[in-house]
């Protein structure tokens, strides 16, 4: 039941074929299970459990919200939850109880989705491996796969099992591993320089960033204002579609989401290719790119060129300015978006109180961990 | 400073230093790097104080002030700037807090059409250029009041450019010489403001109190085109007159609603402009003028004593009566301005370029704004001016206490006396009454009604104007008689019968002879003996103006 798509876990649930509950207690019994993955900062037991009775009153009655009443759902650490801890994986909000719900949060408790727990980052989204928050790496799943225990067998000789992992990527890795380990069907990240998309890749799962202004930012805490985006983790495209579907929308909260209003949608099922025309971006082929990576980016092109889509080349012409550009923009946000991290109204306060510079000072050093650029 | 010094500052804009204390210069030689020149003669001089600005004794220098102000006026809405929560005075600490307020992270702000309404018809009372374009920013700096770290405001493209603020300073002695003035109104702003900090030294810590964090301000700049601390009062009453009558800021500086920061400096005319300082938080209208000419006279003694102005920033200590350097503000602040990532550009409409099928909850028309524009003081005052016949000066005192236009018009409405006869009344004694006793015109016992009637009385001749003042100081100490009955009551009617008022001059003047020879030699004043005497004849009830004019009748014939 865990393996399959969200579409297909619902109409199990309308069809009595397995309850909420039954549901919640598996993804559960399974997040303890692989408690080694370390993709977890909080589970929210308790929460889910209610949230799944409540969906199961609604399927008994026949009226279920949509698609979503009673899935298991994870959300990144850096998402406000109401009532449940969001530590962002650093001291400075270790302990923070948000007093409100991010929106895309709202989104998916008002379509009756259980919150199974908030997923493992890199120290406030800061990163692309995941390694860096203070709760420790999260692990990929991968890394237990039966390939790669072999290959590790291989290459170890009797080397400590434990210390020889893979990482999810990130930085919204946590969310990727709840995801690739079939803990919940579906997981909120969040983008701003591939931190969706970087460890969906690592982790086998889709990772779909939503074009800026199409879901809102509010509840994010943020990196980058101009470029975070909340992020999708499933594992097939269909079901990141049914997620986008519902978090997608104007939200007055949040002054830059777009006022045109989103429509709902499917995906149709492309089994023609022949009206594609993709474009391969000469930029990107740069001499760092892994011959690996060539390789299969060659093959997903021939792929769709056999099926009969058109295959051109393209030029991004700003790509090489696009890391320079990512930089300044990145650290001068991120340096104005943790200003408020001072200890005052929340968070982490140290126990200096010689005078107000000090504490800053004091709380800051205490609560942030170094930047790893 | 012990040295009074007199000076105009209106004429010729010009300062003439006269010395501090009692030898500055005496005994100690001419500085070194002293601007002045030749000044050795000059101690002597120095002691007297100067009367008159316009020429300046040979080999003394003249100095001229240049005075800009940044004005933050809060703005008159129901809610904050960014956020939902309420804007209130009086509320108790922190109960006014949402969670923008208090930077809560994943908070983000949401503007507020009402501010923007606020700012728009502000610039145009102004008549500012409004950009139908504007950007918010983000101006960093770390304090307690702070919660973000950051305040947003409007650094690189505010709402409303060039305009101009006209008003009215008193040049000479007397209250009737007014000039208008204008100053160059550079740009208004939106931007946040910040908590309160209470500095609680006994216990060695700070509160803060964040109810007023995200209050929206309008900071309006003034160019420096003024000179002198009478000049920025001035323009500073008027703006407040004309925010109060927009209704777009009560204005109040008492309750923090207006505050106002100077910067000025000091130079010899044809020489380029001296360093300033910034001079913060003059947060009393009385004490405006007195802190910013305050800071001149000490930049000029400064000067004066061969020493260098610091780019500086002071604020005025009350008690004391002078600017101090205020220490935390010391060297010059990064503040890192950088576009406010969370506000997409704020976008004005006109009706020509309304887009079409615009939702009219999302868009402000600024034409739509024009139209709905309230009458300005400005206006005001020349309407009563060209309506009433009175002098400007009585305008400006009208439109100078809150409620007084109102009673006034209120008066004139129900009364046949002159105009200028209520304006007389209102402005002299019934004004005088309010300022004696402290008093809002709201909590006035004399209603327009009132003062109206009474009024009337005079108007009629049915009481003179000695009664009608001692009617109306019964009217203010008692209520519940109307003018007519306190008449009645204390026999305060005039006499109206005339023969008998000719029978009783007649009588006067046959009984005092000696008072009519020498009324006759030339000497007039010899009669007022007699006008006192038929008053206390006929109990006070005739008008001395009256008797005057029979008996001086009755003698040229």
């Amino acid at each position: 039941m865990l393996g399959r798509t969200l579409r297909e876990v619902s109409a199990a649930l309308k069809q009595g074929q397995v309850s909420p509950t039954e549901l919640c207690q598996r993804c559960l019994s399974l997040i303890k299970k692989t408690k080694f993955l370390n993709a977890y900062i909080t589970v929210s037991e308790e929460v889910a459990l209610k949230q799944a009775e409540e969906s199961e009153k609604r399927y008994k009655k026949g009226l279920s919200l949509g698609d979503l009443d009673g899935i298991p759902v994870a959300v990144k650490d850096n998402f406000s939850t109401a009532g449940i801890e969001t530590t962002c994986a650093s001291n400075m909000l270790k302990g923070y109880v948000p007093p409100y719900n991010a929106t895309v949060v709202q989104k998916l408790l008002d379509q009756g989705a259980l919150l199974m727990g908030k997923t493992n980052l890199d120290e406030f989204a800061m990163g692309s491996g995941s390694t860096d928050g203070i709760f420790g790496p999260v692990k990929n799943p991968w890394s237990y796969s039966k390939q790669y225990r072999e290959k590790r067998k291989q290459k170890s000789h009797g080397e400590n099992e434990d210390s020889d992992w893979l990482i999810t990527g990130g930085s919204s890795g946590g969310s990727a591993a709840a995801v690739s380990a079939f803990t919940c069907f579906a997981a909120l990240g969040s983008d701003t320089g591939g931190s969706t998309r970087n460890p969906a890749a690592h982790c086998g799962v889709v990772g779909l960033k939503p074009s800026y202004g199409l879901v809102s930012r509010h509840g994010l805490i943020p990196l980058v204002n101009s470029m975070d985006v909340p992020g999708i983790l499933t594992r097939c495209v269909d079901d990141a579609a049914i997620v986008l579907g519902i978090l997608a929308g104007h939200d007055p909260k949040d002054s830059t989401t777009i006022q045109d209003p989103v429509k709902p949608f499917t995906l149709p099922s492309l089994t023609d290719v022949s009206k594609l025309c993709i474009g391969i971006p000469k930029e990107y082929l740069t001499p760092e790119l892994s011959s690996e990576v060539r390789s299969l980016w060659s093959k997903a092109a021939n792929l769709f060129e056999s099926e009969g889509a058109k295959v051109i080349e393209v030029s991004l012409p700003h790509t090489s300015y696009s890391i320079v550009c990512y930089h300044v923009l990145c650290t001068s946000e991120v340096a104005s978006n943790m200003a408020r991290f001072d200890g005052l109204e929340y968070g982490h306060r140290c126990d200096t109180d010689v005078s107000t510079e000090a504490m800053y000072a004091a709380t800051r050093r205490e609560g942030f961990n170094d930047v790893k650029l | 400073m012990a040295t009074p010094m007199l000076r105009w500052c209106c004429p010729g804009r010009r300062w003439i230093f006269a010395g501090i204390g009692g030898g500055s210069r005496h005994g100690r030689g001419v500085p070194t790097g002293s601007t002045s020149s030749g000044k050795k003669g000059q101690s002597s001089v120095a002691q007297q104080p100067l009367i008159t600005a316009q020429k300046p004794r040979k080999g003394e220098r003249e100095w001229a002030a240049v005075v800009g102000l940044e004005i933050h006026a809060q703005i008159a809405s129901n809610s904050k700037l960014f956020s939902g929560s309420q804007v209130d005075f009086a509320a108790p600490p922190n109960s006014l807090v949402s969670f923008f307020d208090a930077s809560l992270p994943g908070t983000l702000p949401v503007l507020n059409r009402r501010c923007v309404e606020a700012a728009v018809m502000t610039g145009l009372a102004l008549d500012c250029h409004i950009n139908r374009k504007s950007l918010f920013d983000r101006k960093h700096y770390f304090y307690a009041d702070l919660p973000a770290g950051y305040q947003i405001t409007q650094q690189r493209l505010p709402i409303a450019v060039n305009g101009s603020l006209a008003y009215s300073v008193c040049v000479g002695k007397r209250w009737s010489q007014m000039v208008t003035r204008t100053v160059g109104v550079k740009q208004i702003q939106l931007e946040q403001d910040s908590g309160k900090s209470l500095h609680d030294n006994l216990r060695s810590q700070t509160l803060i109190d964040l109810n007023r964090a995200g209050v929206g301000l309008l900071e309006v700049v003034l160019e420096p085109d003024m000179s002198c601390g009478e000049e920025a009062a001035a323009a500073v009453r008027e703006l407040q007159l004309i925010l109060q009558a927009l209704g777009t800021s009560q204005a109040n500086m008492a309750e923090g609603q207006l505050r106002v920061d100077a910067n000025i400096s000091v130079h010899h005319p044809g020489e380029p402009l001296g360093v300033r300082t910034e001079v913060k938080n003059l947060n009393s209208a009385r004490f405006l003028a007195k802190a910013i000419d305050y800071e001149i006279q000490r930049q000029i003694s400064e000067l004066e004593n061969g020493g260098k102005i610091l780019n500086e920033t002071r604020s005025f200590d009350y008690k004391l009566g002078c600017t101090v350097p205020m220490r935390d503000k010391e060297g010059k602040q990064d503040y890192r301005f950088m576009p406010e990532p969370n506000l997409p550009p704020l976008l004005l409409y006109d009706s020509g370029s309304l887009p079409t099928g615009a939702d009219p909850q999302q868009v402000i028309d600024i034409d739509q704004l024009r139209e709905r524009l309230p009458e300005l003081p400005r206006v005001t005052r020349e309407k009563l001016v060209r309506q009433y016949g009175m002098l400007p000066e009585h305008s400006f005192a009208l439109l100078n206490e809150v409620g007084l236009l109102e009673f006034f018009q209120n008066v004139i409405k129900e009364t046949r006396a002159e105009p200028k006869k209520v304006t007389s009344w209102v402005l002299n004694t019934f004004l005088g009454f309010l300022k004696q006793q402290n008093l809002a015109v709201s909590e006035s016992p004399v209603t327009p009604s009132a003062l109206a009637e009474l009024l009337d009385l005079l108007d009629r001749k049915a009481i003179s104007s000695s009664a009608a003042k001692q009617v109306f100081e019964e009217l203010w100490r008692s209520k519940g008689k109307t003018p007519a009955q306190m008449v009645a009551e204390k026999k305060l009617e005039l006499m109206q019968d005339a023969e008998a008022l000719e029978q009783l001059c007649r009588s006067m003047l046959e009984a005092h002879p000696q008072v009519v020879t020498d009324v006759k030699k030339g000497n007039p004043r010899a009669i007022n003996k007699l006008i006192g005497l038929v008053r206390r004849a006929t109990l006070g009830r005739a008008d001395p103006t009256v008797i005057k004019e029979v008996l001086e009748r009755q003698l040229s014939s």
